[in-house]
């Protein structure tokens, strides 16, 4: 579940194709063009193989060459691999009526995120009436440790796989209120099991609450459905008492099985 | 100079673009002129890599969860996108309507972001959706917001595939809808893409007369059918287009 190291011995495995998915996704995280350098240090490729797939990429047109620079950046192309998931995604696409449906009765911030190895990654996102540029876009990824989406899928493993992820999973914090620490982290991830939701504050986005509700198919949770309040404002009485039966509603309506 | 693994396995990965359902390593080979045991590498890659997946644990593929990956720093440093955004979700709260934005790819439309209303049935184009660009108000409002020779030659290679029975489908009325889209601001379909829903649409063009993509508002038909009210739904969306371009001026 958690990584490829398996896959890369196999002979069928083209390790050219992994190292032209890690340029586009350094691409993707950057807050900007980028030249080769900058993807080096990024990647951990040699100048000259980012010669070779940076060329690659732009013949294929997922990136293209800023004029009259030695930077880089992802084009439109990138929006139709979203699309061929959206599009063949049974489960994305009957979630959506639920989320629009969610975010017409709170008018808040509704996401849907799946795992993605040490990560939760965003499917959906629907901006809340009085939603910001960044609450609208997929493909954003976070930790899942410290995203409540995640907090619920991580409740939902055996203590031996929970060792293993956190034995592996990257501890970095992303904002200044993020937990670090294993066991504090572990804390919070049981405290979630036992209530059936999760609440995490400005730990993946400062000045935000983010509430996850865990998607399951048999026992396991395999997605979460969350809502995003900004922390100005927010009572967590009254929050839950609002959002907990709808965000709740969602979720189980989305689960299978 | 380039790789070639990469460029074939990528290849393998856009026949999902072009075909329907999910796929099997045959299946594939049969789209593509590559052979079985190259298609298989490249499958078996995607899918150790999250680019694929199986369906349902079965032999057969589908697109999987790390396409969502490469779009999200296309979209986060898409300065018009972001200027955009307040002016959608006002649209989108004060009508009550769905508000969406495109670029124009080559001939056709590409959606990047869609605020969603309870109409959503009439909604059916998740993000990264194309459509013909002549077929659709935003494409048209682009268009008619181009110099009229990079219109034409861009028009002069397209086809006009019938969507729906409403589809305008002959080149003279659809430079008809493109002219009547530039004298009033905003360009209109009704069910030419979709039966029961039509749209409006403004181009977003800066100080420097590029144009980035245009802004929709979508929703009933019968609701567009209403002249005045369309016009207020017209007027609004090429009101909310300049003010987004005249953000990105700066």
């Amino acid at each position: 579940m958690w990584d490829t190291t398996s896959a890369e011995s196999d002979p069928r495995y083209l390790s050219s194709v992994e190292r032209g998915f890690r340029v586009l996704d350094a691409l993707s995280l950057s807050s900007g063009p980028m030249s080769l350098t900058e993807l080096a240090d990024h990647t951990k490729l040699a100048v000259p193989t980012l010669q070779r797939l940076t060329a690659t990429l732009i013949e294929a047109g997922y990136v293209e060459k800023i004029a009259g620079t030695k930077r880089y950046c992802p084009t439109v192309r990138t929006v139709d691999l979203l699309y061929s998931y959206l599009s063949r995604n049974q489960f994305a696409k009957r979630a959506w009526p639920h989320l629009v449906k969610l975010r017409e009765e709170l008018g808040l911030d509704v996401s849907l995120s799946v795992p993605l190895s040490h990560s939760m990654i965003y499917v959906h996102r629907l901006p809340g009436f009085r939603g910001n540029f960044e609450n609208t876009l997929p493909g954003r990824k976070v930790p899942m440790h410290l995203s409540a989406s995640g907090r619920c899928v991580l409740s939902s493993i055996s203590a031996a796989d929970l060792t293993t992820y956190f034995e592996n999973a990257p501890m970095q914090a992303i904002t200044a209120w993020s937990l670090t620490e294993p066991a504090a982290l572990k804390d919070e991830i049981l405290h979630c099991r036992n209530q059936g939701y999760a609440l995490v504050k400005q730990e993946a986005s400062p000045s935000m609450v983010t509430l996850g509700c865990p998607v399951t198919k048999a026992s396991e949770a395999i997605a979460g459905v969350s809502v995003h309040i900004p922390l100005a404002g927010f009572k967590e009485e009254t929050f839950l008492e609002k959002v907990l039966p709808a965000a709740v509603s969602v979720s189980q309506a989305i689960s299978q099985g | 100079m380039t790789s070639t693994a990469l460029l074939k396995t990528l290849r393998t990965l856009e026949l999902f673009q072009s075909s329907d359902g999910a796929l099997s390593v045959k299946d594939m080979a049969e789209l593509s002129s590559e052979s079985a045991s190259s298609i298989q590498r490249s499958a078996y890659t995607l899918e150790a890599l999250g680019y694929l997946e199986r369906e349902e644990g079965g032999i057969r593929y589908v697109p999987g969860r790390s396409c969502l990956r490469p779009v999200y720093g296309y979209l986060r440093n898409n300065q018009f996108l972001e200027a955009a955004t307040p002016y959608l979700i006002d649209l989108s709260e004060r009508f009550e309507t769905r508000a969406d934005l495109t670029v124009l790819d080559g001939i056709e439309i590409v959606y990047l972001s869609r605020i969603p209303s309870k109409d959503e049935l009439l909604n059916l184009s998740p993000l990264g959706r194309r459509w013909p660009a002549a077929s659709t108000a935003s494409g048209r409002a682009i268009l008619s917001a181009l110099p009229v020779e990079t219109r034409n030659s861009l028009l002069d290679t397209a086809r006009f595939p019938r969507i729906t029975p409403r589809t305008l489908v002959n080149r003279a009325d659809i430079d008809r809808a493109i002219e009547t889209a530039r004298d009033l601001g905003y360009a209109y379909q009704d069910e030419e893409v979709l039966l029961g829903a039509a749209s409006v649409g403004s181009a977003v063009v800066d100080g420097s007369n590029h144009v980035h993509g245009s802004i929709i508002i979508g929703g009933p038909s019968k609701v567009f059918r209403d002249d005045a009210q369309r016009h207020i739904f017209g007027e609004a969306v090429a009101q909310a287009a300049a003010a987004i371009g005249a953000y990105l001026k700066t």
